[in-house]
């Protein structure tokens, strides 16, 4: 995986679905391909290239904004603690708001770094959700997911 | 069957015919059995379990008579034996699953709950169904050091999935109760390895058909604390450097044992394993810990446990029944 900058995440990067779909689906620096959905769905990113095996993509901690994912496929998700936290300080399990749109896939096949949370999703049906997760000081990271 | 090419500084002893898996649900070790010693580290409290609520069975196998083979890739290791380990790597690991069996395991113990051949959706097998098998001696099969070429620098899912095909094919096995074990050398650093990950399991196909549950495991303690160097305070003659090897190892053994299909076995409601439901606890229940299996001690994480506590769940380093585990 390309090394990815660091983007300072805050609570400010909890954009609400709505202003994503207002900004057209405003995605890190990183990815510059924006596809345009069908059926009135926001534009999105591809993501990064996948990590682990069947997965169709990946995000970590740094990304923010609307990626797109294929019915049916996988997607990976590494939320890395920031650097200097205090021991033990990790990003919470991470979740999706809607299951029928995007559910939980099969995470548990690694054993991730002491200060990564992990996560793989399953891209179930066309539509439009989120990914969450937050720090114990409250700072929250989130994307939308857009199923195509 | 087995076609183990001696590795040099290792000799396997492992018997087949030997590895009989029990059958019935919380293998019992004796109560004078070697008990693990929870030691609780200097890091900060860290909340309890992770994933969410109990592991529930998703209609796949699980591993009922174990055997692990250890494949390590690469002429980076050297050419007839090992003679590229700098942490000691690959004696560690040997020696953690070497004494992994019988009434003197009382760690893996605690997957042996977990069985297949009942609903979906089953959180207590009870008696019913397959149980995970725990061996009565050795579940290493073989070892095989595969110096015929160098591993890739930063070899991909691909090619590493390609390797453990290679290592069945070696061994001549396949199968759910098969696990290789593909140890990149030191130096080797898989993609995602030490940012992503540190080890993963999953599931190939043999070029027979038959199914190849692998293992990544790359050389942990490359990636230093990321991956447990120094998780646990070192205690009982172990190396504070090389906690990572077998808390990873264990990890992923113990994943493998209840979900050998990468994602049909035991699962919770967010895909989490019994390995990922317990890794990296500093404190309080399942707190990581250095373990002693048949007279040896490493350091170990926690596997979850979902009779723990008449039901409730939570991770456990020493399992000697359903009413006696913590």
């Amino acid at each position: 995986m390309s090394t990815r900058s660091r983007l300072a995440v805050t609570a400010t990067a909890t954009l609400t679905l709505a202003a994503l779909a207002l900004a057209g689906g405003c995605g890190s620096a990183r990815h510059t391909a924006v596809s345009d959905p069908p059926s009135g769905l926001p534009a999105c990113h591809a993501p990064e290239a996948p990590v682990l095996p069947h997965t169709a993509g990946s995000l970590s901690e740094t990304d923010s904004g609307a990626y797109c994912l294929a019915a049916g496929r996988l997607l990976d998700v590494f939320l890395t603690a920031p650097g200097g936290s205090a021991p033990a300080t990790r990003w919470s399990r991470i979740s999706t708001a809607d299951t029928s749109v995007v559910g939980y896939g099969s995470a548990g096949v690694l054993t991730p770094p002491v200060d990564v949370t992990a996560g793989v999703f399953k891209a179930v049906h066309h539509g439009v959700t989120t990914l969450s997760s937050t720090l114990p000081n409250g700072t929250v990271w989130r994307v939308t997911i857009v199923v195509q | 069957m087995r076609n183990r090419i001696p590795t040099g500084i290792i000799a396997v002893a492992a018997s087949t015919a030997a590895l009989i898996a029990f059958a019935a649900p919380a293998q019992a070790a004796p109560a004078t059995a070697h008990h693990a010693t929870v030691t609780a580290n200097g890091h900060a409290a860290s909340p309890a379990f992770g994933g969410s609520g109990l592991l529930s069975y998703g209609g796949g196998t699980v591993v009922t008579t174990p055997h692990v083979y250890i494949v390590y890739w690469g002429s980076q290791w050297g050419s007839s034996s090992i003679t590229n380990d700098p942490s000691g790597e690959a004696a560690l690991q040997l020696s953690f699953f070497n004494h992994a069996y019988g009434s003197g395991d009382t760690y893996f113990t605690s997957q042996t709950q977990y069985c297949q051949g009942v609903a979906i959706g089953t959180t207590q097998c009870g008696s019913s169904g397959t149980h995970v098998g725990h061996p009565s001696a050795s579940p290493v099969a073989g070892t095989w050091l595969d110096s015929a070429s160098a591993a890739p620098n930063k070899p991909s899912a691909t090619q590493l999935a390609a390797e453990a095909r290679r290592g069945a094919s070696h061994f001549a096995v396949s199968g759910d109760n098969v696990q290789i074990i593909v140890d990149s050398p030191h130096g080797v650093v898989p993609s995602g390895f030490k940012t992503q990950y540190c080890a993963y399991h999953d599931l190939t196909t043999a070029s027979t058909g038959g199914d190849v549950p692998w293992t990544n495991m790359p050389y942990v303690t490359d990636a230093g604390a990321a991956c447990g160097s120094n998780f646990i305070p070192a205690s009982g003659g172990i190396s504070g450097t090389t906690e990572g090897v077998t808390i990873v190892g264990g990890h992923e053994y113990a994943e493998t044992l209840t979900d050998p299909q990468a994602g049909s076995g035991w699962l919770d409601a967010a895909g989490y394993e019994t390995g990922d439901k317990c890794a990296w606890i500093s404190s309080g229940q399942g707190a990581s810990a250095v373990i002693t299996m048949n007279g040896a001690n490493f350091a170990v994480q926690s596997e979850f446990s979902n009779n723990f506590n008449n039901g409730a769940g939570n991770c456990v380093t020493f399992y000697s029944s359903a009413t006696n585990q913590h």
